[in-house]
């Protein structure tokens, strides 16, 4: 692997490459926060010109009534703008990433007892421009919320659902003589296709996760210590159901404290059993749900804002001419 | 007049409504219950309560496969999601100040507008009222349970009327049914039949 210091790969740590642990037997029962936003970018096209990001926080507490919170930002004239010019889908993104993260730190910090906290989507934050000063800004918020948790000793974990990764294969790939001849192309690559989870689910049963490994990328190099990225897969499936894979992110304090790995190896197997036959994380499905804002709910703040305007007796502006023919009945073409 | 809201109001027409409710408030309206809502300042409709829908969703509909369903989930869903339960009440009369009438509301009811359940004082006030024109409502409206319908009504209606010294309302009532019913056989049997069982159980709610 230092011979290959640039290419994205697993590395092992503690455990080896074919390690699978059986869930913990007795884990404390434990507080679950789980975080997770939604984003309009703004549109030149729409009537009103503005963005939105919604964090939606869903607590789950034993033996209590679970609780939701949305904690909104509303961006509308300067506020589209950075030092770099206009806002964009991936600056926004990383507004959302980073107001996840801080809600989760904030409330974690005030919880009495264990506490695992949840986010979806990997724990590292792939957007660009990685120059932007604002990107950067929000980077380092983002590295921030997560040392906090780390000097709380707070269990986090980012949960990827039917990861397509390829993390140890491409480590298996470091070990055969063709890579010396530099695995560019796909086509090139032995074992191009195969996922990691193709090779996890022929050993892991039900509730069992894999050894704990760290992540070696260009990205990965902006955290470090303690927040080090780490990850291992988790079959989520009931007994005697068809393997089911998830691929958890955890920071490095999580997967250097036993007590800390083992709560949130039960955590999200038990969360992902309260789902049913398609298993997932309750509590990070209610979290979307709290975040997610609807089309109607878009149309709602857009009219809102374009009263106020009204009030103030600013013009108002209408759809784009390209908008407004996409608007019309009719159109059969699903959108993405 | 009671102050305990049992929700809003959805939709409504002239003929009747539906209103919306936490689960946390679905210990007050029961089947054949009475209730009214206000319209205005002065004016109030009555409406009579003969169905109780609960919806899912699909995430109800998934969690339900789920091996064990936490009490937490179950708290969750019943107080957190906004899946209310729907309730559906046909109006059965109206009153403007103090003076009550069997005909429809003048007009509905509008959205949001809060509903109450009738006290047994209003239960008894309604009900002395006239001359039982309000069954016709009841009695002509082939969606309804009929005979479910008014035989719970006239058990609340009765319990109510018991408890403020009339105990013969309830024979009055049956006797004004019979008349309505009259040339109307299989449906007169079918209301018997479900009005008899407020008999045996003593006429109590």
């Amino acid at each position: 692997m230092a011979a290959y210091p640039t290419q994205r790969c697993a590395f092992p740590i503690k455990e080896p490459l074919t390690f699978h642990a059986p869930l913990p037997e007795q884990v404390e029962p434990c507080t679950v926060i789980a975080a997770d936003g939604s984003q309009i970018p703004p549109s030149r096209h729409e009537a009103v010109d503005f963005g939105l990001v919604n964090v939606g926080i869903f607590h789950m507490a034993p033996g209590e009534t679970p609780s939701e919170q949305v904690i909104s930002q509303l961006m509308i004239g300067d506020a589209l703008y950075s030092s770099q010019g206009r806002l964009t889908e991936d600056m926004i993104s990383v507004m959302r990433d980073v107001g996840e993260r801080t809600a989760l730190a904030g409330m974690a910090a005030s919880e009495i007892g264990a506490v695992v906290t949840l986010t979806d989507g990997g724990l590292e934050i792939f957007r660009e421009p990685r120059e932007d000063k604002g990107f950067q800004k929000y980077f380092d918020q983002y590295v921030d919320s997560l040392r906090t948790m780390a000097r709380l000793r707070i269990a986090t974990a980012a949960y990827v659902d039917r990861p397509r990764a390829d993390l140890v294969v491409r480590l298996l790939e470091l070990m055969l003589p063709v890579a010396e001849q530099g695995l560019v192309s796909f086509s090139d690559r032995p074992l191009g296709g195969v996922t990691d989870a193709m090779l996890y689910s022929e050993v892991m049963q039900p509730g069992e996760r894999s050894a704990v490994l760290g992540i070696q990328s260009l990205s990965a190099r902006d955290f470090t210590d303690e927040i080090s990225l780490c990850f291992f897969y988790l079959n989520v499936a009931s007994a005697g159901a068809k393997p089911y894979l998830a691929r958890v992110e955890i920071p490095a304090w999580v997967a250097d404290s036993p007590d800390l790995l083992d709560r949130v190896h039960s955590v999200l197997y038990s969360q992902a059993q309260l789902f049913g036959i398609r298993p997932y994380p309750y509590a990070l499905h209610r979290a979307h749900e709290v975040a997610v804002v609807r089309y109607e709910e878009r149309e709602q703040v857009e009219m809102m804002i374009n009263a106020e305007l009204m009030a103030q007796g600013m013009p108002i502006d209408t759809t784009s001419n390209k908008q407004s023919g996409k608007n019309l009945p009719g159109r059969t073409r699903v959108e993405s | 007049m009671s102050e305990l809201e049992i929700g809003r109001l959805l939709r409504a027409n002239i003929t009747r409504c539906v209103l919306g409710c936490k689960v946390s408030q679905l210990d007050a309206p029961a089947f054949g219950g009475m209730v009214r809502i206000p319209i205005g300042i002065a004016d109030a409709a009555y409406g009579l309560i003969y169905d109780i829908h609960i919806d899912d969703d699909g995430l109800v509909r998934q969690l339900v496969t789920a091996e064990h369903i936490s009490e937490e989930v179950i708290e969750d869903n019943r107080k957190n999601r906004n899946v209310p339960v729907e309730i559906s009440a046909l109006f059965i009369g109206w009153s403007h100040e103090d003076r009550i009438s069997h005909l429809l509301p003048p007009r509905p009811p509008l959205t949001l507008d809060r509903i109450y359940p009738c006290t047994p004082a209003e239960i008894c006030s309604f009900t002395n009222s006239g001359r039982f024109g309000y069954f016709r409502h009841i009695l002509t409206d082939d969606t309804l349970p009929v005979g479910e319908l008014l035989a719970a009504h006239l058990q609340q209606a009765d319990a109510a009327q018991r408890a403020a010294g009339n105990p013969g309302w309830l024979d009055a009532a049956v006797r004004e049914v019979v008349t309505l019913l009259r040339d109307e056989y299989e449906l007169l049997m079918q209301v018997l039949s479900a009005v008899g069982e407020v008999y045996v159980a003593g006429g109590a709610a």
